[in-house]
Formats: C-alpha cells, sequence, structure tokens
C-alpha cells in the first residue's frame, strides 16, 4: 500500500469517525422533552449554587416550584426528578447531586416506592434518567444494578436505541442546534416544568391521616430504598430529608398509603426525617376539588401551596435563605420568577378555558418567549 | 455473534487491523485463532463438533493421499493398486459416514422419530421412538458440506491432502463463511488463506464496499420485509388477498436480501483480508427459467449438487441403463434427458433436506426438482409450441414474461419454504390468487402488518435502490462503475451509503439481530 492510499484511509477513518459523532449527538436526545431538559440543565448549573435540590419522581417537579421559592423565600432550589422514576434511581441521582453541588438540603421523594417490580426496571422511565446523564462510573453502575442484561448495551451506546428516531429528524436537529447555541440556558430551572392545565375535582375522598396500618414494600423498591439509606449512612449525609408528597385517596389507593407507612418506619429506622405531606393537607392548605390535576399530583394552584409550606418550613429549619449567592446566580433566579409568572398566567388562563392543557418543554418554551405578564 | 451486531463489527476491525498489523506469514495463524474465537464466541461447547470434522478429514484425507501415491507408484503392482484404492474407499466412507452421520443424526433425528411415532400411532403399534433435546451445532450444514467436498476431492486425487492439521482447521472454520456460506472448493480457498501476502488497498476497498452493500441489503430491505413477511404468514385468514399476496413477494424479497446481503457481508469481510470467495447469488430473480434460478441461487450448494451428487449419480450403471432404455423406448431426447431428470429429482430432494428437518423443506426440493425434470423432458413441446403461435423468444418482452413466470414460480416457492404446515401452504397459495381483493382500508391494513408509513417509503427506496443496481450489475461491475468516478463522488457515496445503513438500518433494542434467515441452517 502506497503512503498516498494509506492517508486516504486515514482521512476517510475520520470522515467516519466524524460521522458517527455528529450522528451519536444529533440522534441521542430525547427531543422536546422535559425530562431530558430538567436532567441536561442541572449540569449547567454553576457549581455549589443550590440550596436545596429535590430528587425523585414527577411529584417534584410538578408539586414544588422553584423559581416560586426563590421568589418567596430567596434560596436557590432545582427540581432533579424524572417521570416515573423508580426508586432504584434515587441513589444515582443523589450521587450526581453531590459531584457538583452542596445543597444544605436533598429531599428524596419516595413516590418511587409505589412501583412494583416490573415498573423498577420499565425502560421508558429509566432512559429519562440513564440516557440523559453524563458517562460517568455512576452512569455505568446505574445500568448495572437497574437494567435487565441483555437490555445493558443500548444504554451503553444509546446511538442504538436512537437511530430509530430517524422519523423524528427534523426535531432532533432543532434540539441539537438549540443545545450548540445555548438557547434555553437563561432559564435552566423553568424549562423543565410540565403538567396539566386542568383541575379534578376529588370525588369521594376518604380519610387518610388516621390510617397507620404498614404494608410490606414491593420486594425491588424496598430493596432499591434500603440501598438508599444504606448509601447515606455510610457517607454520613446527614442533610437527607424524605417525603411523600400529598394525593386524594380512594379505596383503591390504601395500599399505597400503607407501603407509604413502611417506608416511613424503615427511614425513621435508619434516623433520617420523613414528611408525610399527606399528614398535612389541612396545614398546606390544598383543597381536594381546586388543586389536583389527577389523583398523584396538584395542578398549579396546589403547587403553589405546597411550595409556600415547603419554603417555609424548610426555611425555619435549613435557614436556606441565608446564603449569599453570587449576582450571576441572583439575576439568573430572577429571570427564572419571571419565566415562572408567565407561566404560571398561561396555566391559569388555560384552567378557567378549561381547555386541559398538557404542557412541557416545548410549550413552556413557546410561553417564555412570547407571552407578555 | 451476527454480522449486524456490534460486537462482531468490533470484532471484525480487530481482526482487519491485525491482519495488516501481523507478520504475513503468520497471517493465517491469525486467522485461525481469530475464527476459533468467533466459533467459541456462540459456544464452547459446539467445539468439539468442529474439532471432530477437521481432525477426521485431516486424517481421512493424509491417508488417501498416501494410498493414492502408491496406487500411482509405477513399481506397484496391479493387485497392489487395487488393495489401495479400496483401503482409500473404505476410509472415504467411512469418513462420510461420520461426518454426514453426525449431521443427520443431530438435524434429523428427531424428525424422524416424530415421523415414526405417528406412523407407528396410525398403525396402532404401541412402541414409541424417543425425542431427544439435540444441540445444533452453529454452522454445521455449511462446515460439513465444505470440508467433505475437501476429503472427495482428495479421494479423487484432484487435490493434495493438506500436511498441516492447523491449516486444515483454518479451512474448515474460516470465519466469514462458516455461518452461512459460501461453501467454498479447497483449491479455491485453501491458497488464498495460506498465502503469505497481505490485502492490497483495491482489495480492502472493494471488500468493505460489498460489505456496506450486503449491510443494505439486509438491514434496511430484508429486516423491513420480513416484518410483513411474519405477520402475513402467521395471520393470513384474517388479511386480504391483496394483503397475503403483498406477505408473499415480501418474503420472496427477504429471502433474497437476507442471504445474498450475508454473504456479500462475507465475502466483503474476506476481500478486505486480500481472499476472495466463491460468488453465490448472481441476481437470481431476474432467471427466465427455474434452472437457470438455481443456477444463479446459492450457487456454491448448486455446485456442490453438481459435483458431488449429479455427476457422480448420473454417471451410475443403473442411471445409464435407464437412459439406454428409454433412448430405445422413447427416443433420443427422453433417452438423454431423463437421467438428468432423475439426477435433479434427486438433487433438489436433497437441496430439500439440507434446509432442515420439516416436510415443507423437503416438499419445496421435489417442487423444484420436479419442474426442472419436467422443463427439461417438455422442451421439445414448448419449443413446437413457440414456433406455432409465432413466439420470438428472442424478443425482449417475452424475456420479460420468462423472468415475472419464473419470478412467480420463485413465489410459490417461497410459500412453501415458510408457511408452517401444509394446510398453510395451500391456503396462503389460494388466497394469493385473490390479489384483486383489497382490504376496504387500505392504509389501516398495511399499517397492521406492523410497519408505519415512513418505513415502508424507505422499503421502497430500498427496493428501487436494489432494482437498479442489480440491472446494472447485469451488465457490469457496479464496483468497477464506481472505480471510476471521480474521489468526490465516490467518497461521497460511501458516506451516504454509511449514513443511510447507521439511521434507516433495522438493529438495537427491540430487535433479535440473530435472526438472519440461513443461519438456521
Amino acid at each position: 500500500m502506497t503512503k498516498f492510499q494509506k492517508f486516504k484511509i486515514f482521512i476517510m477513518t475520520i470522515l467516519i469517525a466524524g460521522l458517527v459523532c455528529g450522528m451519536n449527538f444529533v440522534m441521542c436526545r430525547q427531543a422536546y422533552s422535559s425530562d431530558a431538559v430538567r436532567v441536561k440543565n442541572f449540569y449547567k448549573l454553576e457549581n455549589n449554587s443550590l440550596d436545596m435540590v429535590m430528587i425523585g419522581a414527577s411529584t417534584t417537579f410538578t408539586n414544588y416550584s422553584a423559581p416560586l421559592a426563590f421568589k418567596e423565600f430567596g434560596y436557590t432550589s432545582y427540581s432533579l426528578g424524572t417521570n416515573g422514576a423508580p426508586m432504584g434511581l434515587a441513589k444515582s441521582m443523589l450521587i450526581e447531586v453531590l459531584k457538583t453541588q452542596n445543597p444544605k438540603v436533598i429531599i428524596i421523594d419516595i413516590n418511587g416506592i409505589l412501583y412494583d417490580d416490573k415498573f423498577e426496571s420499565k425502560e421508558g422511565s429509566l432512559r429519562a434518567w440513564i440516557d440523559n446523564m453524563p458517562y460517568s462510573q455512576n452512569k455505568i453502575k446505574t445500568i448495572q444494578e437497574l437494567v435487565p442484561e441483555d437490555e445493558r448495551l443500548s444504554y451503553y451506546v444509546p446511538f442504538l436505541k436512537y437511530h430509530s428516531n430517524w422519523a423524528k429528524f427534523k426535531d432532533n436537529v432543532n434540539a441539537s442546534i438549540d443545545e450548540l447555541t445555548h438557547h434555553d440556558d437563561i432559564h435552566l430551572s423553568s424549562m423543565g416544568i410540565q403538567g396539566t392545565a386542568q383541575i379534578t375535582p376529588q370525588k369521594s375522598p376518604i380519610p387518610i391521616k388516621t390510617h397507620t396500618q404498614e404494608r410490606p414494600m414491593y420486594r425491588l423498591s424496598g430493596l432499591h430504598l434500603k440501598e438508599l439509606l444504606d448509601y447515606c449512612q455510610n457517607h454520613g449525609l446527614k442533610n437527607i430529608l424524605f417525603t411523600n408528597m400529598p394525593r386524594y385517596y380512594s379505596k383503591k389507593m390504601i395500599p399505597e398509603r400503607e407501603r407509604n407507612n413502611a417506608a416511613k418506619a424503615l427511614i425513621h429506622q435508619y434516623g433520617y426525617e420523613y414528611i408525610d405531606m399527606d399528614d398535612y393537607v389541612d396545614e398546606i392548605g390544598l383543597n381536594p376539588q381546586t388543586d389536583f390535576y389527577n389523583q398523584n399530583h396538584l395542578n398549579i394552584y396546589g403547587q403553589k401551596k405546597l411550595t409556600m409550606y415547603l419554603g417555609k418550613r424548610l426555611n425555619e429549619k435549613y435557614h436556606l435563605s441565608d446564603t449569599q449567592h453570587d449576582e450571576k446566580i441572583i439575576q439568573r433566579y430572577q429571570q427564572e420568577v419571571t419565566a415562572y409568572e408567565k407561566i404560571y398566567k398561561w396555566v391559569d388562563e388555560q384552567i378557567r378555558l378549561g381547555k386541559k392543557r398538557r404542557y412541557n418543554y416545548k410549550e413552556v418554551k413557546e410561553i417564555i418567549e412570547k407571552q407578555e405578564i | 455473534m451476527a454480522f449486524n451486531t456490534l460486537v462482531f463489527l468490533l470484532f471484525f476491525l480487530f481482526v482487519l487491523v491485525g491482519s495488516f498489523l501481523v507478520p504475513a506469514k503468520w497471517k493465517w495463524i491469525f486467522l485461525l485463532l481469530s475464527s476459533y474465537f468467533f466459533y467459541c464466541y456462540a459456544s464452547v461447547k459446539f467445539l468439539i463438533f468442529i474439532l471432530l470434522t477437521t481432525l477426521s478429514s485431516y486424517m481421512a484425507t493424509l491417508y488417501m493421499g498416501k494410498q493414492y501415491q502408491m496406487e500411482r507408484s509405477q513399481t506397484s503392482t496391479k493387485e497392489y493398486k487395487k488393495k489401495c484404492h479400496l483401503k482409500r474407499k473404505r476410509v472415504l466412507i467411512l469418513t462420510l459416514v461420520l461426518n454426514f452421520g453426525i449431521l443427520l443424526f443431530l438435524k434429523y433425528f428427531n424428525f424422524f422419530s416424530e415421523n415414526m411415532n405417528h406412523l407407528l400411532e396410525t398403525l396402532s403399534l404401541g412402541s414409541q421412538i424417543p425425542t431427544l433435546h439435540l444441540i445444533l451445532p452453529l454452522g454445521i450444514s455449511f462446515y460439513t458440506f465444505q470440508t467433505m467436498s475437501y476429503v472427495i476431492d482428495v479421494y479423487w486425487g484432484k487435490i493434495e491432502p493438506e500436511r498441516n492439521l492447523a491449516k486444515v482447521a483454518l479451512f474448515v472454520s474460516f470465519f466469514p463463511q462458516i455461518l452461512q456460506g459460501p461453501i467454498g472448493r479447497f483449491k479455491d480457498l485453501a491458497p488464498q488463506l495460506y498465502a503469505p501476502q497481505k490485502a492490497s488497498y483495491r482489495d480492502l476497498k472493494f471488500g468493505l464496499q460489498l460489505m456496506l452493500w450486503g449491510y443494505f441489503k439486509k438491514m434496511i430491505i430484508a429486516d423491513r420485509a420480513a416484518v410483513i413477511a411474519d405477520f402475513v404468514f402467521e395471520n393470513y385468514m384474517n388479511v386480504s388477498g391483496m394483503g397475503v399476496a403483498l406477505g408473499v413477494f415480501m418474503y420472496a424479497i427477504q429471502d433474497y436480501t437476507d442471504f445474498s446481503g450475508c454473504i456479500d457481508i462475507a465475502r466483503g469481510c474476506a476481500q478486505t483480508m486480500g481472499m476472495t470467495m466463491a460468488e453465490n447469488f448472481r441476481r437470481p430473480y431476474f432467471s427466465k427459467t427455474v434452472s437457470e434460478f438455481w443456477r444463479r441461487w446459492h450457487m456454491s450448494l448448486g455446485s456442490w449438487m453438481k459435483d458431488y451428487v449429479f455427476y457422480p449419480f448420473s454417471l451410475t450403471p443403473g442411471v445409464r441403463q435407464i437412459g439406454k432404455f428409454a433412448k430405445k423406448r422413447f427416443g433420443k431426447h427422453i433417452g438423454r434427458t431423463l437421467p438428468i431428470a432423475l439426477g435433479n429429482l434427486l438433487v433438489f430432494f436433497l437441496v430439500g433436506v439440507w434446509h432442515g428437518a420439516q416436510w415443507n423443506y423437503i416438499i419445496w426440493g421435489i417442487f423444484y426438482g420436479f419442474l426442472i425434470a419436467i422443463s427439461g423432458l417438455m422442451k421439445p413441446v414448448w419449443n413446437y409450441l413457440n414456433q406455432k403461435l409465432h413466439i420470438s423468444v428472442q424478443s425482449r418482452s417475452f424475456q420479460l414474461f420468462q423472468i415475472l413466470r419464473t419470478f412467480w414460480i420463485t413465489c410459490v416457492g417461497c410459500i412453501i419454504f415458510r408457511a408452517v404446515t401444509l394446510t398453510d401452504v395451500w391456503r396462503v397459495f389460494l388466497k394469493c390468487f385473490h390479489f384483486y381483493e383489497f382490504p376496504l382500508d387500505i392504509k389501516k391494513e398495511l399499517v397492521s402488518f406492523g410497519l408505519n408509513g415512513k418505513n415502508y417509503v424507505v422499503l421502497l427506496i430500498g427496493l428501487i435502490v436494489l432494482l437498479i443496481v442489480d440491472i446494472l450489475q447485469e451488465k457490469k461491475s457496479v464496483r468497477e462503475r464506481i472505480e471510476k468516478r471521480s474521489i468526490w463522488i465516490r467518497w461521497g457515496l460511501y458516506l451516504v451509503a454509511f449514513l443511510i445503513i447507521l439511521l434507516f438500518g433495522m438493529y438495537g433494542p427491540g430487535y433479535d439481530q440473530t435472526q438472519f434467515v440461513y443461519m438456521q441452517f
């Protein structure tokens, strides 16, 4: 082989490698997914810029608003949750948080203990977190611990999964351009907002506060909660607070309450604080007729009430607002507040008009960019 | 390690780089180690079978070679020569019985026992032959046939036996061809395997092109066509006539693109390392007759059958006697073609049996054997009809008719080959005749087959590309044509092809990469 031929092989190899990398960047994304934005934006935050981080499933971002908490109490926070996140992901999320942040308190919402063994390895829920986190030892460990062996390869090499997104090529290209141009970087928290503009009144509420009976947790979620508690204890993590977000109960949901009670007992055994929001519905001021968009999630009115209650309670105990943040961080959070107010106004309008609209990254982006307050 | 997996691509990359880096004289050892790694990756327990075949053929060929030399020696007496020949023959039969015996036992024992039990049950005889849990070693049909051709060639004195066991092991196990062929011949393949030379730039380039084309056929066309074909053959009762006809057509496409795609990958893979493997497909769907189809389809198996079954069978005294008898009784044409027809019936029966232990395959083989036999015997009748009806056999329209007719016949063959039971074969066949029966909602039915609209578009474009390339290839090698273009066009073409496979290829989670159709044989 001549030198020129070797040179041609070298150039072709570079071109193919470039093509693969380029396609990987464009295709391996969950375009217009709030989960993807929420996870990726977390890594764009300045190091040690958060006073509080909330970890868990959808309830972390539907029931709590970080911009509102900043507006009302002056502390910085972030909802690092993904839709349907199983309990097994909480440890992985916690490790990621501790890599770049040193918050005064980390809230772990244990919604994941309500998922059965099958759900613990549900592909969509796992990918919402794993595929959006950067490569690290923690990512590999998360895959090994939670993904069935025969499915792992496509988590290590996501292109194997995402190449079939070619039908959404245009969306992927647009999302890639947004990422490259840092288009959304001024609203890191707000861009991950997601919910439904709707009121679903509670028809026949049953009293739950007094129901203290316990029921064994599902095998895997219970095991993962225990592993998480062990991790916290072994690493001497004291600033951890466990929560259970409020929901309105029908008879069918009694077992959920009982599993929560079992989880509560286990958390207390390890000496960690646990706030069961179901016990504080009156203090929060939640109205089951107006503040939920479904049984498990608060709408924007309920979110506001819960944020006010939780923010006040956290501030009293952990003095979150005492931290002095850089002007840059404060400025960014003020922009988040403006964005939140726009979103609140839009959602409020939609509810009043009875439109029952779901909103995620795409809608949120449009609202932030277009709507005047 | 199927060719369309990431693991294979990494393995291939390793072997390719390695074959250029290791000293030329050690290249064959490197290839041997790579081939054994490839084989063991599937399962180490298969190793015993391939080792047995290697060892038995090595010892047999050495012995036969020695006997052959003695037989040829001028100092040997006539009686001694006869003794040597007999010894050679005994060793050959022993080796064939051993190797084909293993193949037959592993592949057909359960088929035999199930059918025998069925027969015993029908005859109300109580005894039962047990069915066994047998494992079928990877590529056993391919490597057994390849190795036995080597053994027979040595017996016939066509080639010298290889004295190095490791070299024989490489010939038996060479990784690109072990899963699905092509079934190589020792005299063609072995010198290339052992040659102490490295691949040229042109080999590398052409090999990679062929691999790309193979991946295109497999991952863009075959795997999409398979979705439709699988659905239709499993649910043909609930599908319209048009849908069933489409399903059969798609199976014909899948069968061709899947198998020939795999062969292209295998041949391309070997070419990147400087080896040219036997051609296995030559645009079979452009054939004008069924016998031409079989000269263009799975050519290495066809040529194996021709050399080791057809000719030896045709030359047996019994068959020659039949020919003579037919000539006397029915004339020259029948006298000449009847032994050929009998040979073809046997060959295609064996081709059917080779594919597996199912009645479908056997009937499929006989179907082709019968068609070829009849077309040969009836040739004077066709010629007469053409003359009487003033059909110009050289005209393009008649040739097109012949191509379409042959394709239709192969589609019938596909039904026999693919349908699960013989009842299914008949029902699917009948339903195909109602191809004009459209469903009420065509779009809904097409989507129900398992592909969405965008995937149908990709499949259609893939088929158009395949048709164009095959038409061009009929006239002149497409790779030679590309070679003459400027570097911008060539490289653009390579990168676009690579990108298309990367994006539109069927792979990843939810897709079973082991489903190369001919890997099961």
